[in-house]
């Protein structure tokens, strides 16, 4: 905003059946304190259209058939940082309260998250058609934390025309959030995917750690320290540490071809 | 023997300036929109559809 000036800036933004209302709110606090033009599109009615809800929901009852629209539920990941392999657990809550979960197998988990990928996507098909209306170009907000580890939807939240804090840790993205005079809800926010309708946060549904401790992670592995200098730094094992620097590089493989633009079989020199 | 043995690692070691990242994010997005996005074929996307306004709303020639 500071950048382009208010009167170039077009915000949107777009909750869905398993939106938390404190989205909605920062993001009308952010608008507001931006003073930029905006609008608001409930997607949920385009995600039910799409079969969003009822393909995801047709995957959980494979694994709780007695699941219904009146339960929440999320996926969790497990594993890396233990050592193992990662894995997803589905957990759900019905309408008593109750929780109960279970390991995801490969087909449930695929189907949901193809599912609730429907969200980013539906949200960045609306970017782009106000960007070609008014002739603007998309800014995506990856840190580097969820740009390194591949933590978004390829041809979703992973696409724009430019990422400009996509170079900047977590940490950092927060302090500059401070020192721009954000409104306090946004700088204290918690990360969480807001993707799935139990409360989830970013680090349950796919890091190894809270993003505090996952940005001196990274960092320590980006600057070659051993898993002995980051085990003293956060007060865990050494055993402990080199989980999460193993868990770093086998997300950046899983992950790499979020990344890659598609393959092409021959050459097209021209362009 | 870690390459980087004269930083300890806490949480100093993402601290920044932040007036400085700001003008620097500033100026870097300025130019991609200006120029690095130009290059790749901005002006071009909509055949017959000059870039002029949107290089005017960034104040720079089109």
């Amino acid at each position: 905003m500071q950048a382009l000036g208010a009167g170039k800036v077009f915000g949107l933004l777009l909750p869905e059946r398993d939106s938390s209302p404190e989205s909605l709110e920062r993001g009308r606090a952010l608008v507001d304190y931006l003073g930029i033009d905006h609008d608001v599109q409930d997607i949920a009615p385009t995600l039910a259209a799409l079969g969003c809800y009822r393909w995801r929901d047709d995957a959980i009852r494979s694994v709780f058939p007695h699941y219904d629209e009146t339960w929440r539920s999320k996926i969790a990941i497990a594993g890396g940082d233990k050592g193992r392999f990662n894995h997803f657990r589905l957990v759900v809550e019905d309408p008593q309260g109750r929780v109960a979960e279970q390991r995801l197998g490969l087909q449930p988990y695929l189907q949901i998250v193809a599912a609730t990928n429907y969200k980013q996507r539906i949200r960045k098909t609306i970017e782009y058609f106000h960007a070609d209306r008014l002739n603007y170009a998309v800014v995506g907000t990856p840190n580097r934390l969820e740009y390194d580890q591949g933590f978004f939807v390829k041809n979703g939240d992973g696409s724009a025309d430019v990422k400009p804090i996509a170079h900047l840790y977590k940490t950092q993205v927060y302090a500059l959030g401070r020192h721009l005079g954000l409104p306090s809800s946004i700088c204290q926010a918690v990360p969480t995917t807001d993707t799935y309708s139990l409360p989830q946060g970013q680090d349950e549904f796919y890091f190894a750690l809270p993003y505090q401790q996952m940005d001196l992670a990274l960092w320590a592995y980006n600057h070659h320290l051993t898993a002995a200098e980051l085990a003293e730094t956060l007060d865990i094992s050494v055993e402990q540490a080199q989980w999460v620097f193993d868990d770093i590089e086998a997300k950046r493989r899983a992950t790499s071809y979020l990344h890659q633009k598609a393959v092409l079989l021959s050459s097209v020199s021209e362009v | 023997m870690s390459a980087v043995t004269h930083v300890r690692l806490s949480a100093a070691v993402l601290e920044m300036d932040e007036a400085a990242e700001v003008a620097r994010i500033t100026t870097g997005l300025r130019e991609a929109l200006r120029s690095k996005l130009r290059r790749r074929g901005w002006s071009s996307r909509y055949p017959g559809v000059s870039i002029a306004p949107y290089a005017q709303a960034l104040r720079c020639r089109p």
